[in-house]
């Protein structure tokens, strides 16, 4: 955690309604460049919502939205993706299906999607080295010639971070990655997501808190669309407010 | 070194390159079998073949099922048809002058560019409506067909300019000239027409394994993700239809000039929904099935019909119930299509074998 780094996202007095139900309330937040941020939360507090705003896919009701310093608020989300580059993967993957896992990689690839550099395109040295090293970093090397329809679930999902990952984007927002994983894959993702924090700035929103716990450094808990509490993972399980709304929510069967 | 790569990916090459050579083989010691009338058969059913192939192009690939194909194709035989009536003055022609839009006509190779450029536009126009007002699947197919209709209708009703339902008769076995001193003999014209496939068909496979051609099967697969990632679908729909609306119409020109005569129904929907067929028996979106679903396809109609009228002359016209029947019957059990179903079994041979080499080596790196 830099808490003297750049600033790269910012959201001021964030707050959403959709026909009267508060989604989000007042919501600050500042992420730095280069972290690692998990935002946890019970059911329908406003995760979701609150990356469907950052992405431009909902327009808030009022606050602000700053991203490298630049005003974001209620831009389109192609514009937001395409020239802000902030990637966003999205809860259940969404990839090619009768393409190959490295063609679904090369499509992703970010600077090479106008109508006229794809007519002329030949593939560098460059190039292929970068996609190579992405397949490695999800974990796909090997399965690189399959189609992507044959991957299991989890792999699919790797496939989706792959791509988002392919994108070059200064900021990556992945939504429930472990959804629907086995134990090990959950394992495996959560390593993937270590490797990359660092080398880029990431937004995680998850349910799963073994997971939370193994990658976890900084943690934002959201409930009833506000801001329940903000710090480290230790400073959150320790938080006693934290650990009535989550057990409560939670069944009180787990622990945070 | 350097032989043993050549090797390796020769053996990596889909099956259906395999089909290809095979294919180009026969058809290049095909006139060296076979009488006159073959030979003119197969002649058509190679101008047959470019057509499916612009049609591969646009639904196997790019996921655009145009049902009304054959306009392009008509419109491009049109072209030289009028150009050929017109300098070869048929007692049908009562104009002096073509009017300024069809004056390039006046010369061959005016009206072969033309055959060319006027599709490409047609496509163009269509495209840029459909695909900017975001119209797609069902209504995509839908507009195209009701297009071909229509444009049947238009060359019926334009019979100063296009003989009506009679139809023009032109000079064939030729390429750029209408002077029937010029004509070729029937295996010189077979093997032009041979050199235009083949010609055809390494420009289709350049544009597939380019990344053009993986963006196309993007949009195929799943085009909002495509525009996720910033992609401007539209061009690249508008792009493809406009090539395949070019190769359309090389068909069309190849097909006049074989036949020696177009007709309105060279423009139709039933033309358009044959060749449908074609490309779903053979296979889409592998370029192999385009054409191995039109040879067959067209082979079995030759050889049904003469079958059919061998028998007696009333029982002539029921040759398109057997083939119908076949037609349902490969559609049924193999959706995949012919070539699309060997591919398949070859992939997940491969799958198999690949999957169980990562396991084995999963299982070394546990112990």
């Amino acid at each position: 955690m830099r808490k003297d780094g750049k600033v790269l996202l910012e959201v001021k007095h964030l707050s959403v309604e959709f026909n009267g139900f508060k989604a989000l309330t007042d919501v600050n937040m500042k992420i730095y460049d280069g972290e690692l941020r998990v935002i946890i939360g019970p059911n329908g507090a406003g995760k979701t919502t609150f990356m469907d705003l950052v992405t431009g896919k909902t327009t808030p009701t009022s606050g602000k939205i700053l991203f490298d310093g630049t005003d974001i608020t209620g831009k389109q989300t192609t514009e937001i993706t395409g020239r802000y580059h902030i990637g966003r993967k999205f809860q259940g993957p969404n990839v090619f299906d009768n393409m190959t896992v490295r063609e679904n990689i090369e499509i992703a690839v970010s600077g090479y999607n106008s109508l006229f550099k794809c007519c002329f395109f030949r593939k560098s040295r460059e190039y292929t080295d970068k996609v190579d090293e992405i397949l490695r970093k999800v974990n796909l090397d090997d399965y690189a010639g399959f189609a992507a329809g044959d991957l299991s679930h989890g792999q699919r999902q790797w496939l989706e971070i792959g791509m988002v990952i392919a994108q070059d984007p200064k900021l990556i927002i992945l939504d429930e990655p472990t959804a629907g994983m086995t134990a090990q894959e959950t394992y495996k993702t959560g390593e993937m997501i270590k490797q990359m924090k660092g080398e880029h700035t990431l937004i995680v929103v998850e349910h799963d808190m073994d997971f939370v716990r193994q990658v976890a450094e900084y943690v934002t808990v959201l409930n009833y669309g506000k801001l329940l509490a903000e710090g480290t993972m230790e400073e959150i399980q320790n938080n006693p407010e934290v650990v009535a709304v989550y057990l409560k929510e939670d069944g009180g069967g787990r622990h945070v | 070194m350097a032989k043993s790569d050549f090797t390796k990916r020769l053996k990596e090459l889909p099956v259906n390159r395999y089909i290809d050579a095979v294919l180009f083989i026969f058809l290049l010691v095909f006139p060296s079998m076979n009488g006159k009338y073959w030979i003119y058969v197969m002649t058509g059913i190679m101008a047959y073949m470019i057509f499916a192939l612009s049609l591969d192009l646009l639904w196997g690939y790019t996921g655009l099922m145009s049902m009304g194909h054959s306009l392009l194709f008509g419109a491009g035989g049109y072209m030289v048809g009028i150009c050929s009536a017109y300098m070869n003055g048929a007692d049908w022609i009562t104009f002096d002058h073509l009017p300024w839009f069809l004056s390039p006509l006046s010369t061959p190779a005016g009206a072969f560019a033309m055959a060319l450029i006027v599709p490409g536009l047609i496509s163009l126009f269509i495209g840029f409506f459909m695909f900017s007002g975001r119209i797609q699947g069902v209504f995509f197919s839908l507009i195209t067909m009701a297009m071909s209709g229509v444009a049947e209708l238009f060359i019926i009703n334009q019979s100063k300019y296009t003989h009506g339902n009679s139809g023009i008769s032109l000079t064939a076995r030729t390429i750029i000239s209408n002077n029937m001193a010029d004509h070729m003999d029937d295996t010189s014209f077979y093997y032009t027409v041979f050199a235009f496939l083949v010609l055809v068909y390494l420009l289709c496979l350049l544009i597939v394994n380019s990344r053009l051609g993986k963006v196309l099967q993007a949009v195929r697969e799943n085009e909002n993700r495509l525009t996720f990632f910033g992609y401007k679908t539209s061009a690249f729909k508008l792009l493809i239809y406009m090539i395949s609306g070019v190769l359309a119409g090389l068909a069309g020109v190849l097909y006049a000039r074989t036949q020696g005569s177009i007709n309105s129904s060279s423009a139709g929907i039933e033309l358009s929904t044959v060749v449908l067929v074609w490309v779903a028996v053979g296979g889409r979106g592998n370029l192999t099935g385009a054409m191995t679903g039109t040879l067959l396809l067209q082979v079995a109609e030759t050889l049904l019909n003469s079958m059919f009228s061998g028998i007696s002359a009333d029982f002539a016209q029921y040759w398109r119930l057997v083939q119908g029947i076949i037609i349902l019957i490969i559609v049924f059990f193999i959706p995949k299509g012919i070539v699309g179903e060997l591919i398949s079994l070859q992939q997940r041979k491969r799958d198999y074998l690949r999957k169980e080499a990562i396991l084995r080596k999963e299982a070394e790196d546990h112990a």
